[in-house]
């Protein structure tokens, strides 16, 4: 970590507004990419971003520095995802939920040409929250399994087995090639 | 065969997570298991349609929004917790500052009454000293403690009618003793004894108490050198200094008894000059009030004169035991020394109360200041932040 990082972190640390803007400037895209993949709404996504963002905010004094700063954010991030999702699941009942979701499927439909990927897309989000998000961050995104490990909070070695169980469903369910 | 372990290789392979050693045996399992290749193949197809996913951009303007919602809930809830120390400290030190408020307000109203009374000091206190008593429908009395008169008001008063006024409590181990000692030293400067008591008493266990009092009267110019003294017999407590000031009804019966004197003079002349019986008997009636009032005004003058020459002071005498030959219980009268002490500390934190009421309400016009000076350079702090 350089003299800037250093500079950067301490200051964000005591809760200055020039280094949460900086934050802000550098991880604001990742962590709305976040969201949006695990909500699967990219107009929900934007809310939830600012949210998850004025949260950082109020807690900046509470990071203690004991993980990377960027993975404290984005378990911030997938927190106020799980929260929304569990908002939705309660404010409306299980079959409007999936209705909702087979009839909009919101964010590819417009976007994806490619049919099999808008499937697979659509698959990933019927898995059960605990393989849904390792696929995403892993094969989505693109995080690598300890930095999974440590936005989820979990062992390296689960976060490994439900990558491989979770696609092992998503195979089950669809076919690749197709 | 161990599918599960091979389909957790195949997994860690296309995420780069396997060692060589497993790589090698992976290949060498698939090469055998048509299962597990099928698996291979899928999972590899899986990553790559999902590696064409984009990356969404940010179409909206993250940091804008978050800032006003800041902002927002910066200005509806303020963190009241940071300002408790300032505000403990402010408290602090108007508690301090307290006693001096006092004086500061309590001083400029008895000013602001002396500037009202023609320049003289008002007076609170009318004040029986026990001996003849003729003053006491005199009003105008100063009272002070032993820090001393004013310079400033001690200008304002002919000295020469100022009536000296003290009185202690004094605490010693040989009463009778003390008494002889106050009798000599008082003959000693001219002065003289004006009434004496004494009172022995048995007290609840046991022990006799002596006590009593003696009315001094010394000479004005001794007087401050006899309460000196008179305190060094023992261990004076509650030791008083009352002046009374009576220059202006001194000069005001001294100018009704000067104009008795020229009515009596007046009436004198027509009595010699009256002829007849009835204008006699009217003058003589005359002649008789005016000489009333004037023996009246003519004995007030004397005794003001004798107060003014002589002043009084009051010692109230009291033997004390030896500390080293009996215990002294500290909780005698404790009941009554809490009570007195709560009821002390009520009385304190009301005048704190009230000056605080004072001391905020005077500054409000400041603070009202302060605070619009405040938001606009808030306004001015934030509109450069902006930019």
């Amino acid at each position: 970590m350089d003299i800037y990082e250093k500079e950067l972190l301490a200051d964000f640390q005591k809760g200055k507004r020039d280094a949460f803007e900086i934050v802000m400037d550098r991880y604001g895209k990742k962590v709305y990419n976040i969201i949006a993949r695990m909500i699967s709404d990219k107009e929900e996504a934007k809310d939830l971003t600012q949210e998850t963002f004025i949260k950082v905010y109020k807690n900046m004094k509470n990071f203690k520095g004991e993980s990377e700063l960027y993975t404290w954010l984005y378990r911030i991030a997938v927190n106020c995802a799980r929260d929304y999702w569990r908002r939705k699941v309660e404010n409306y009942p299980i079959s409007i939920l999936e209705n909702k979701i087979s009839s909009e499927d919101s964010t590819e439909k417009t976007v994806i040409k490619d049919e099999n990927l808008k499937n697979i897309l659509a698959e990933i989000d019927e898995l059960d929250l605990e393989y849904r998000e390792v696929v995403i961050l892993r094969d989505v995104l693109g995080y690598a399994y300890s930095e999974i490990a440590a936005i989820l909070s979990l062992p390296v070695g689960t976060v490994k087995s439900r990558i491989s169980r979770g696609r092992s469903k998503l195979r089950s369910r669809i076919d690749f090639k197709d | 065969m161990d599918h599960d372990k091979y389909i957790d290789y195949i997994n860690r392979f296309v995420d780069d997570d396997l060692s060589v050693e497993e790589t090698i045996e992976l290949q060498s399992h698939l090469e055998t298991c048509k299962e597990c290749s099928r698996y291979f193949e899928d999972v590899k197809e899986f990553k790559n349609r999902l590696s064409s996913v984009e990356e969404y951009d940010m179409d909206f303007d993250l940091k804008k929004g978050v800032m006003k919602e800041i902002d927002k809930g910066r200005m509806k809830k303020v963190n009241y917790r940071k300002y408790f120390p300032i505000a403990a400290g402010l408290i602090l030190v108007l508690f301090l500052i307290t006693p001096f408020l006092k004086t500061f307000l309590f001083g400029s109203m008895a000013n602001q009454d002396s500037a009202e009374n023609g320049g003289e000091p008002a007076y609170d206190y009318d004040y029986d000293y026990g001996d003849d008593g003729k003053d006491s429908d005199s009003g105008g009395e100063e009272s002070r403690d032993d820090s001393g008169i004013t310079l400033d008001m001690a200008e304002s008063f002919d000295v020469s009618k100022i009536i000296y006024t003290g009185s202690m409590n004094l605490y010693t181990e040989e009463y009778q003793d003390t008494m002889e000692k106050i009798e000599v030293y008082i003959k000693s400067i001219g002065g003289f004894i004006q009434e004496s008591s004494s009172n022995y008493y048995d007290s609840s266990d046991g022990e006799i108490t002596k006590s009593g009092y003696v009315l001094l009267r010394v000479k004005s110019v001794d007087f401050e050198a006899a309460m000196d003294t008179i305190e060094s017999y023992g261990e004076a407590q509650n030791s008083n200094i009352r002046t009374t000031n009576i220059t202006r009804q001194y000069q005001d019966i001294k100018g009704e008894l000067d104009s008795y004197l020229i009515q009596q003079e007046r009436l004198l002349e027509y009595l010699e000059k009256a002829e007849k019986i009835e204008d006699m008997l009217a003058i003589e009636d005359q002649l008789s009030r005016v000489r009333n009032e004037i023996n009246y005004r003519t004995t007030m003058i004397n005794n003001w004169d004798t107060q003014i020459a002589y002043s009084t002071i009051q010692v109230n005498v009291y033997e004390k035991e030896v500390p080293t030959t009996k215990v002294k219980s500290p909780f005698e009268n404790f009941g009554f020394r809490i009570k007195e002490a709560f009821v002390q500390s009520i009385n304190s934190l009301l005048i704190f109360t009230s000056n605080l009421l004072v001391v905020l309400t005077s500054l409000l016009p400041y603070i009202l200041l302060i605070g619009i000076l405040g938001l606009i350079g808030l306004l001015i702090f934030k509109n450069r932040h902006k930019k």
